[in-house]
């Protein structure tokens, strides 16, 4: 009698823990975790599973361990269960700090400077890129540019003009670098990131010889997830 | 008893199910992932046209009478864009970075090897009609004025409103669109994607004359004698700057002390020596004042090139040096010459004369 009882009490429970995972994956596998440093786009309970089964005719990614999974919908809800089924939906998002630098009044012996930062979000698999790009020089409206700086350095007295970044993923990091108008990367990484900030600092400098004037110009800044 | 085996044969079921379940587990079978998916906009801003460049890998090849489709983002306008406005290709790996890109022809309809290429809602589709694409190649798809291949795009289509996670869906199809190979990518639609820098340059300009005076020493009727001052401007203005002379009224410039003679303007554009004339040439070009460019050795000779200093007439003044930018200390040599007749009344003679710069800004 007792060891019946012990029997009825095994499979209640096994039939309670298997119906609690079924029924409770969905909610489970959803669930977005993060934190200062990470996020984790998505969570799934299982023992197993490949990417990379495949042949020449074809490729299996499967999963093992989960019950119930599939997509299931009505007028009001829709339910990915399941870690295949909720693989993560693509992510990016791209911010920028400000829209405008103004250097004020240029003198020629002082480099005046400025920075932005540029924040990349995305679970792209193999990061992002955010380019750098300008339609024309930063000059007056009648035509007077201030010049790209070549050397590697904005140096007081010489006129040059360029940016600079800083940030793990900064792709200037080394050198005061001329905005052209074919894109350059500005920033870069090679994995999935929350949060990834560079900043991009713009410099400027004159010299005697610089056409006295009103100047401006437009930096268009795009960043493209690598999926 | 009869209990107990059935309670036995369910703990049996269960453990097997069990078992069974962890051998052989369920696999979700997949349309083969593309990979190295990107979509390169050239504007971010929200309710802006922007040009695509779309790449992607495709495993598996894309055969006869299949189909590429893509999916832009819900709120992406497409407006005009039709076949003329996209440009598909392939690449020679799969290497979406160094690969070398071959275009397909496309047409509003497939035919042959020319691919159809239409717009539909938020798809952009290719259908193939003979042609295939090789398995495992990169493919480039452009949409928008970037797509020159046959005919020049002119259509761009217009990004949604700000926001981030913009769903774009990849799919090669079999002809009746079941999945053969998917992928998809987000993109972020920002407000404003450019910076906007500005900078001021305060205008500066300096001026001198490197002597208020300039002594032509004693006159003789067998050489021309000379003397110069240095004027020297540094400015910043666009149109660089011009300087003029003037004297001090029409007519002789070279008075006697008498106020009542004076030596003769010079009228052409030469001193000579044994004339009376006295004028001023320039080490500048261009200008209106005749070109002596070399004052010091000319002093002592038997001509040097100069002439009045009302060269225009009416006391006009004349420009003498000039610059078509900004410059720094240039410098300009202005030259004062005469020389004597015999009949030159003797005496000290004084000119005044000014000079003037002015800055183009």
């Amino acid at each position: 009698m007792f060891m019946k009882k012990i029997f009825i009490k095994v499979i209640i429970i096994t039939l309670v823990f298997i119906s609690l995972v079924a029924f409770w994956r969905a909610p489970l596998s959803l669930a977005l975790m993060n934190s200062e440093s990470y996020i984790n786009w998505m969570d799934s309970l299982n023992f197993g599973g490949e990417e990379t089964s495949f042949s020449a005719s074809y490729k299996i990614q499967d999963t093992l361990g989960e019950i119930g999974t599939g997509k299931i919908t009505s007028t009001s809800y829709a339910g990915l269960i399941g870690f295949r089924q909720a693989e993560a939906d693509p992510k990016m998002t791209f911010d920028i700090s400000k829209t405008s630098i103004d250097f004020g009044t240029l003198t020629t012996n002082a480099v005046s400077s400025d920075s932005i930062t540029i924040t990349t979000t995305t679970n792209a698999v193999n990061g992002y890129v955010t380019t750098i790009h300008e339609e024309e020089n930063l000059k007056t409206v009648g035509g007077a540019d201030i010049d790209d700086v070549a050397d590697g350095t904005v140096s007081p007295g010489a006129e040059e003009y360029g940016v600079r970044t800083s940030g793990a993923a900064g792709q200037m990091n080394g050198a005061d670098t001329a905005i052209t108008i074919s894109p350059q990367a500005v920033a870069l990484y090679s994995s999935w990131v929350n949060g990834s900030t560079v900043t991009v600092t713009f410099k400027a400098a004159i010299s005697s010889m610089t056409a006295a004037g009103a100047y401006a110009h437009s930096v268009t800044l795009i960043s493209t997830g690598r999926f | 008893m009869k209990n107990r085996s059935v309670h036995k044969k369910i703990v049996q079921i269960t453990a097997v199910s069990m078992i069974l379940f962890a051998a052989f587990p369920l696999l979700s079978v997949h349309a083969a992932a593309m990979t190295s998916i990107t979509d390169t906009l050239t504007r971010l801003k929200a309710s802006t046209a922007a040009n695509h460049t779309i790449k992607f890998v495709q495993l598996t090849g894309v055969g006869a009478g299949q189909k590429i489709k893509v999916t832009f983002p819900t709120g992406f306008a497409m407006g005009s864009v039709d076949y003329t406005d996209v440009d598909l290709a392939v690449g020679d790996s799969n290497n979406c970075s160094t690969a070398s890109f071959t275009d397909k022809t496309l047409a509003a309809a497939a035919s042959g090897a020319t691919w159809g290429a239409t717009v539909g809602g938020q798809v952009l589709t290719f259908v193939s009609d003979s042609d295939t694409i090789t398995a495992d190649r990169c493919v480039l798809i452009e949409v928008g004025t970037n797509a020159t291949a046959g005919e020049a795009g002119d259509q761009q289509v217009t990004n949604s409103t700000a926001g981030n996670d913009k769903l774009m869906t990849l799919a090669t199809t079999t002809a009746a669109d079941a999945e053969i190979d998917a992928g998809s990518l987000a993109l972020s639609i920002i407000s404003d994607d450019q910076v906007t820098v500005t900078a001021t340059v305060n205008a500066t300009f300096t001026f001198e004359i490197s002597s208020n005076s300039c002594a032509l020493g004693t006159l003789s009727t067998a050489n021309v004698q000379t003397c110069s001052v240095t004027l020297t401007t540094s400015t910043n203005a666009v149109g660089g700057y011009t300087t003029t002379v003037v004297g001090t009224a029409t007519g002789a410039e070279l008075i006697h002390s008498n106020l009542t003679d004076n030596i003769d303007n010079a009228t052409g554009i030469e001193v000579n020596a044994g004339s009376e004339e006295f004028g001023i040439g320039t080490s500048d070009t261009g200008v209106d004042i005749v070109t002596e460019s070399d004052c010091a050795g000319a002093d002592g000779t038997i001509v040097a090139d100069a002439e009045s200093i009302d060269t225009i007439g009416d006391n006009t003044p004349a420009s003498m040096a000039t610059a078509s930018g900004p410059v720094s200390s240039d410098a300009t040599t202005a030259c004062f010459a005469a020389s004597i007749a015999a009949t030159t009344v003797a005496g000290s003679y004084t000119a005044t004369t000014t000079f003037i710069s002015t800055g183009t800004f």
